[in-house]
């Protein structure tokens, strides 16, 4: 395939094809590219489709959906097919229909005009000096002669147009990492200049997770200012995803919400965490819904926009004194739901330590309920003795920690109806409103 | 390459998310309250899903969350996700887990802006992934209210929303709206408005519940 230029500004020759060429290594197991080395010539990348032929049910289906892959690139290109590399290369400068065949290379060959060689422009001239007018001529030169009269390379070069000499180019592999970097012409200071390079760098992460069938479960978005440190923007998924769109709503989020000390000049995309994406999970986990990958994703926007601190779960704590009884708990994707047993264990922790079993029988029947729904994070003083209703519950423990405490608990009514939950400090007499009962 | 567009027919207005029938037809469906008494009185025999639901209640801590219990214990065990936004306390894990809620199906979400909570509670109605989505938003207003309830459609989601007595006034598109009020050992529920029913009074007490528990 052949790429006369590869836009937008910004992004190195050699990083673009890496990107072209990791779109391409989900047709092929062995791609291999060159950058054009003066500037006008164009860049290569090639794949080895004959193995690929019958995976995409024949070479028209394989070419449409190559064309598809790399389409939200936009990138211009031709494609040439060939048994060689370097013929392949000549057949999509000239738009040559496909050749299949060694033995019909020889005659597409043939009639090429000579300007069609990867040669240096004084061999040409000298070539075309002689009289040579194609392709043709030059292959039936003797290889002798050629190399007497223009060095080696030159009949090496049209060995390996015709494979008579094989072609030892190293095969490209999609890095263990990604990272891209971009440059802006000029600083950029809204977030809407910002949302189409984003935009292209996201399809490319995306291109790169399915040539490497994976999905990221974390990136980073560094941005560069002309001042100061760079402003680094971490996204971080409930369950890995290799869907652009997905990713860019979540790191749009977290663009609206962080300042900006200045102007963008530059910004690099990077990528270390990978797990298999929910696509993949799905084979595995049947019984997950369209409402559990619904969950995971507003799950993702949620902590994006509130913060982690702010999307939480609730648990509970082995601890008598109200306050130490329960904790937060992140909140959690689909999976560990579908994994919890019947018997209501809670799975470990974010810090993996013993579950704790749950009680999930319902309410015991005629029982009044032992604990208030409301709980105010900090105890509040009360300056007057509050009218109880019931109680005392009394409530010794903490000694180990240094927080201990001893309370008597009170159920407590106000003047309009709202029933409260209060204790006694019995070190001191004092009061205080813990919870209500609602 | 052609482009085909798929024509375009008027929606009959019936189809139209958001437009009110005079009668709404009987496959309303509802999340029970767990309150026979109280369930009899909502349309479709409960929390009306894909709609708003309003609390009308003067202060916390007189049986206005506790009213949600049953429900909130019978969708957490059927693996359905419940989401709590913005509430005036830490809900309290012990007290839920005595009233039987298994704690890993409830999300808390405690934005640090007002404007945020009622942003939270349309995209998990939205989303359709949790049935019951719960919020005590500090301010809301009649479009608020209309975001709310075409995200409880669109999510075919439940959303109750806790707000002061004194907003009874104030129309509303809400299917149900019900005010909470303490009574004698008991709890007085007024249904101001209920789709397709008929607003009037109702004492809820221990007696009344079907899973067993006394107010608390």
């Amino acid at each position: 395939m052949r790429l006369p230029h590869l836009p937008p500004k910004g992004f190195s020759p050699s990083a673009d094809l890496a990107v072209v060429a990791t779109t391409a290594y989900r047709f092929s197991g062995s791609v291999t590219f060159k950058p054009a080395a003066p500037a006008p010539r164009l860049h290569t990348v090639w794949l080895e489709i004959g193995s690929s032929l019958r995976l995409f049910k024949g070479l028209e289906p394989l070419l449409e959906q190559l064309r598809t892959a790399l389409e939200p690139l936009h990138y211009s290109f031709n494609t040439g097919v060939a048994p060689t590399l370097e013929a392949a290369s000549l057949l999509a400068d000239a738009q040559h229909a496909p050749v299949l065949e060694p033995a019909a290379l020889y005659p597409a060959l043939r009639k090429l005009p000579l300007q069609a060689l990867e040669i240096p422009d004084e061999a040409l001239a000298a070539l075309r000096g002689s009289g040579l007018r194609s392709v043709g001529e030059v292959l039936d030169l003797p290889i002798n002669e050629l190399a007497m009269r223009f060095g080696q390379s030159l009949p090496d070069y049209l060995g390996r147009i015709t494979g008579r000499l094989p072609d030892t180019r190293k095969f490209f592999r999609p890095p263990a990492r990604y990272q891209r970097r971009f440059e802006f012409d000029a600083e950029l200071e809204s977030l809407e200049g910002l949302l189409f390079p984003i935009r292209r760098l996201l399809v490319e992460l995306q291109q790169y997770l399915v040539a490497c069938d994976t999905g990221v479960r974390e990136f980073v978005l560094e941005l560069e200012h002309a001042q100061g440190k760079p402003t680094q923007l971490a996204v971080g998924m409930s369950a890995a995803s290799r869907d652009a769109t997905h990713l860019q709503l979540l790191l749009r989020e977290r663009l609206e919400r962080t300042p900006m000390p200045g102007p963008v000049r530059a910004m690099t995309l990077r990528a270390e965490r990978f797990a298999a994406p929910r696509v993949m999970q799905r084979a595995l986990f049947e019984k997950r819904t369209a409402a559990d990958e619904e969950w995971e994703a507003i799950l993702d926007r949620l902590r994006i926009r509130l913060g982690d601190e702010a999307v939480r779960s609730l648990g509970l704590n082995d601890d008598y004194r109200p306050e130490k009884s329960w904790r937060h708990l992140p909140a959690m994707g689909t999976l560990p739901f579908d994994s919890m047993n019947s018997m209501g264990t809670l799975p470990f922790d974010s810090k993996g330590s013993v579950p704790i079993a749950v009680p999930i029988a319902g309410p015991i029947a005629g029982a009044e309920r032992q604990r208030p729904l409301w709980l105010l994070p900090v105890p509040r003083p009360l300056h007057e003795i509050p009218k109880c209703l019931s109680g005392p519950e009394r409530l010794e423990s903490g000694w180990w920690d240094g927080l201990d405490a001893m309370r008597d608990y009170y159920q407590a009514q106000t003047a309009d109806g709202a029933r409260l939950w209060v204790y006694r400090d019995r070190r001191n007499g004092s009061w205080f409103l813990q919870g209500l009962w609602s | 390459m052609s482009l085909a567009l798929a024509s375009s027919h008027a929606l009959h207005p019936l189809q139209i998310p958001g437009v009110w029938r005079g009668h709404q037809p009987a496959e309303q469906r509802a999340l029970p309250t767990g309150y026979a008494d109280l369930d009899r009185l909502c349309p479709g025999g409960g929390l009306p899903v894909g709609a708003v639901t309003e609390l009308l209640c003067e202060r916390y801590g007189m049986g206005e969350f506790g009213l949600l219990m049953p429900c909130i214990a019978r969708l957490t065990h059927e693996g359905k996700r419940v989401a709590l936004v913005a509430p005036p306390y830490l809900p309290y894990a012990q007290g839920l887990a005595e009233e039987g809620v298994r704690l890993r199906q409830l999300v808390l979400l405690n934005p640090e802006r007002g404007g945020d909570a009622l942003w939270a509670a349309e995209q998990t109605l939205r989303s359709g992934s949790v049935d019951l989505v719960v919020a005590w938003p500090t301010r809301v207003n009649d479009r608020d209210l209309r975001r709310l309830q075409l995200a409880a459609e669109a999510g075919e989601s439940t959303a109750v929303l806790y707000r002061p007595q004194r907003s009874a006034g104030l129309s509303s598109p809400a299917a149900l709206r019900i005010s909470v009020s303490p009574g004698l050992s008991s709890l007085k529920l007024s249904i101001l408005k209920s789709r397709g029913g008929q607003p009037r009074d109702l004492f809820l007490s221990s007696r009344f519940r079907q899973t067993g528990t006394g107010w608390a």
